[in-house]
């Protein structure tokens, strides 16, 4: 498909254009948090602990008087950046043993076959738990965590796609042109099934800020005093009764941006790939 | 029918390998983590001397291979070890809790499946329809949602602004009710999805041109041919699902402080009681192996492809 | 007598370039007794027409005026209800791929008597019923192959099982859909062969769908050409083989596409099918065709009657 028709087809796909604008939205928050917080995520003020929406604190404070809208802000940072790298990792380890599993076949696809089956096979989530717990909390071990258990399902469909175009003639050519290996999989396969890869990119990243968030919320992502939506609302709960807007707000920031991703992916989906199974 | 039996075993023995190497995957991982339970919980105060006996008394001070069969052995004779952290015998922690959180997610699972199949034959099969694309968005704000998140809502709704529902602990089955919502509403979506999706694809089958050609009326068409088709992949994830489900219980359980094992599980992570974590995760991962074979066979039997498949399979 | 008359059909496919009139005012004659053929290159409207019949039609197609009287009523008119007392029961279908047109998780057997029953036959019987279909099919096994899952059957089988369940309750029209191109050159001829028989022992008409003019040659008693939406000869399938006068039927003819082994394209024909959401002014064939004149591109040619029983709608009908 031309990249002019395409541009025409994604500014016709609804849900694809909704996701941009708030994915933009998520982006310019970020990078512009330090000017349009009005308060430091971090400074505490017990004088003005647990107030309710107001003019000067938007989103209300938190037990020790910080702005919960400030935090919220600067909390979209630590979601967009860890979410990024997530993905940037996870597609790339699984993006590599699909391509090599598929390629070449044999003892090498049933050896990757079977770890990906094994990673497949216990929840997600607790393995991540286990292994952020095992290597200690911090960010850093979450995006370890999320990446080690989700890559599995980037080296599945790469790996039957490029089951299904390795025969095709014009890879033969190349072969017979005496090509390598690592070229005929970087030069002529990798090109062939970039929309797949673009689609599951997408739709992995809005699954990562969930991931994220979750184990933020059970405390084991960025540390206090850093604003991790999961671990805001999270400490929230203490005082849902009294303070609702604590966990409120940070969850509607986690539902848009997720949204967003989850928009935009679905658009790609339906633009580049349609019959693609996720 | 021998050949299905001849495939159930061959099942077994690769779940049982599959549960062999979770563990000791998992093993593996605990081997790496700095410090261990002993230092965790002793006091400072405590001699060295003291710790080293603790050490040899949990036989933390074997290699870690050696470790792994110990348990291993252990484990076949139904004997999970002991929390470190209480001192009660892990298979009786978990026994306590098993039936709760299987309650929940058991529910869940059905509840998911007798909502979200039916919507996704109808929604599919009136494509285009404004009540169809409403579905679609409601299912991605659905799936956009944090479980924590839905579970804080609800909570606030109906247990704080409307006082009708307990929040938290388990009093009865109307504590039931929202842990079970935010359970239920994020996967009811992706179900949604996957059984619109099935019956869409079917939809677009030749078969399904048969069938009315043959003079069926639509009704059949769509539960004898279209639904029967679109349940074979349904099914498998229905029973995939379930560990998934157990994996969500965690954030679940600890929301509404449900007494089930996710709840144990959270806990013994943040303690650091390996034999408990153990102890659970193994119970997931048979959990799961189960599951799948349950979903492999179930598909067989749906499936007179894959039968055939199975039949000329001579691994 | 006609069984079914095709009158000025229109068919239209809304899609994101445009309205497509897939069929354009189609009409044609199907008698009672005979094999008609409908003949022309994939994507010319003739397998639309087809499923217009059934009113099955899939989404986005749409019939925009027209006809079709099965035994004197319009079937455009109808309610979807009636519809379904009309399909199979007095027009059946079958596809062109057998595989595809049967249901994968059912024996071959459960969805021939699933038809039976909607005529209230007792299950017993329909079993019965079934078999002795299978029989005049000539699947040899019967009583066994009845328990058979379709992938475990062959092509021919399957389609045979096909024809056998559409023709079980009798229809007096069945509607053949490219019946043979999906098997093998000896498979084709026993179920042309098949087809030939059954129209006698069922007293059924049969309204054959194919690309192939070998196949009409084999079977079929009167023949209509298509080209890009409009019919451009009807006629007694000796008088169109003896005096072919339509230009397109002509190189159709001569492209022999059983020789040639083109599965529906035509290679042999210089250009390719219009695009039908711009169809060509005047005759839609005019940009293909070796006589063109000027008329050709301007107006619309109309039906003439070349012989008795033999109609072409050309400006150069007379070479």
């Amino acid at each position: 498909m031309s990249i002019k028709k395409l541009y025409k087809e994604a500014l016709r796909n609804k849900m694809f254009m909704v996701g941009l604008v708030l994915f933009l939205l998520i982006v310019i928050i970020a990078v512009f948090a330090g000017s349009i917080a009005p308060h430091s995520y971090k400074e505490t003020d017990v004088t003005k602990a647990l107030l309710a929406p107001s003019s000067e604190f938007p989103f209300g404070t938190d037990q020790y008087g910080r702005c919960i809208f400030s935090r919220v802000i600067f909390g979209s940072r630590i979601a967009l950046a860890v979410g990024l790298v997530v993905v940037a990792v996870e597609s790339v380890i699984g993006v590599a043993l699909g391509l090599i599993a598929g390629y070449y076949g044999g003892k090498i696809d049933r050896i990757i076959l079977f770890i990906t089956d094994l990673t497949w096979a216990m929840p997600p989530l607790i393995m991540a738990l286990a292994i952020v717990t095992m290597l200690g909390p911090s960010l850093n071990n979450v995006v370890i965590a999320i990446a080690v258990v989700s890559w599995a399902q980037f080296t599945r469909i790469v790996r039957t796609k490029t089951q299904a175009i390795k025969n095709m003639p014009f890879i033969e050519a190349a072969r017979a042109f005496g090509e390598s290996d690592f070229n005929i999989i970087t030069r002529y396969i990798l090109p062939n099934i970039l929309s797949p890869i673009i689609v599951l990119t997408t739709l992995a990243l809005p699954s990562a800020i969930l991931s994220t968030t979750s184990l933020g919320f059970l405390g084991l992502g960025a540390q206090p005093p850093a604003p991790d939506w999961g671990k805001i609302l999270s400490e929230g709960i203490d005082y849902i009764e009294i303070a609702p807007w604590i966990s409120i707000f940070p969850g509607i920031s986690i539902v848009l941006t997720v949204l967003g991703f989850n928009l935009i992916g679905e658009g790609l989906r339906d633009l580049l790939d349609p019959r693609l199974k996720v | 029918m021998s050949d299905m039996i001849e495939y159930t075993i061959k099942r077994l023995f690769t779940g049982i390998f599959v549960i062999f190497a979770v563990t000791a995957l998992l093993f593996a991982i605990m081997q790496l983590m700095p410090g261990d339970a002993i230092q965790l919980i002793a006091n400072p105060r405590v001699s060295p001397e003291r710790i080293e006996e603790l050490r040899e008394a949990w036989g933390l001070n074997k290699p870690a291979y050696v470790q792994y069969f110990y348990w291993l052995s252990h484990v076949l004779k139904g004997d999970l070890g002991t929390s470190i952290s209480t001192g009660q015998q892990v298979s009786v922690l978990i026994k306590a809790r098993f039936p709760y959180t299987m309650l929940l997610t058991g529910l869940s699972l059905i509840l998911q499946y007798i909502i979200a199949v039916p919507l996704g034959l109808i929604t599919a099969s009136n494509k285009n329809t404004r009540a169809d694309g409403i579905m679609v968005v409601l299912t991605i704000i659905l799936w956009s949602m944090p479980p924590f998140w839905l579970g804080i809502l609800l909570m606030l709704v109906f247990g704080i602004w409307l006082k009708v529902l307990p929040i938290s602990g388990y009093s009865g089955l109307s504590s039931l009710i929202l842990p079970l919502m935010t359970m239920t509403l994020p996967s009811l979506a992706s179900v949604f999805r996957l059984a619109r999706s099935e019956v869409l694809e079917v939809l677009r089958e030749k078969y399904v041109l048969t069938a009315y050609a043959k003079g069926l009326n639509r009704k059949r068409v769509l539960t004898f041919h279209v639904l029967r088709n679109a349940l074979i992949p349904v099914t498998v994830m229905f029973f995939l699902s379930l560990p998934w489900l157990i994996g969500g219980s965690v954030i679940v359980e600890s929301v509404f402080a449900w007494p089930g094992m996710g709840g144990l599980l959270w806990k013994a992570i943040s303690n650091q009681d390996y034999p408990v974590v153990q102890g659970i995760i193994f119970i997931i991962a048979i959990l799961t192996v189960i599951s799948n074979i349950l979903g492999d066979i179930l598909s067989a039997f749906l499936d007179p492809r894959i039968r055939l498949e199975i039949k000329g399979d001579n691994l | 007598m006609n069984l079914l008359s095709v009158d000025d059909l229109a068919i239209t496919f809304e899609t994101q370039e445009g309205s497509v009139k897939a069929v354009d005012k189609v009409s044609f004659d199907v008698k009672k007794g005979e094999i008609f053929a409908l003949v022309g290159e994939s994507g010319c409207g003739k397998s639309t027409t087809a499923l217009s019949l059934m009113r099955l039609i899939p989404e986005p197609g749409k019939i925009t005026s027209g006809k079709i009287l099965f035994e004197g009523k319009d079937l455009l008119n109808v309610s979807e209800n009636e519809m379904y007392s009309i399909r199979g029961k007095q027009i059946g279908m079958i596809f062109q791929n057998p595989l595809d047109s049967l249901n994968p998780v059912y024996t071959v057997g459960q969805q021939v008597v699933e038809g039976l029953l909607i005529d209230n036959m007792p299950k017993q019987e329909a079993w019965q019923r079934a078999i002795d279909i299978f029989d005049d099919v000539k699947i040899s096994d019967s009583t066994q192959r009845v328990n058979s899952f379709p992938h475990e059957l062959s092509g021919g089988m399957r389609q045979r099982v096909m024809i056998g369940m559409m023709l079980s309750r009798n229809p007096k029209l069945l509607i053949a859909d490219e019946p043979t191109t999906a098997l093998d050159v000896t498979i084709q001829a026993q179920i042309l062969e098949l087809l030939k028989e059954l129209r006698e022992k069922y007293n059924t008409s049969i309204l054959v769908i194919t690309h192939d003019f070998g196949i009409v040659a084999e079977i079929a008693d009167r023949v209509g050409v298509m080209y890009a939406g409009k019919m451009v000869e009807v006629g007694d399938v000796y008088k169109i083989f003896e005096n072919p006068s339509h230009p397109y039927t002509k190189l159709l003819m001569k492209a022999l596409p059983r020789i040639t082994k083109n599965q529906g394209r035509l290679e042999t024909i210089p250009g390719n099918v219009p695009n039908l959401a711009k169809p060509p002014t005047g005759c839609r064939f005019h940009p293909r065709c070796p006589f063109a004149i000027d008329v050709c591109s301007k107006s619309q040619p109309e039906f003439i009657e070349i012989e008795e029983g033999h109609l072409c709608a050309c400006h150069r009908g007379e070479f």
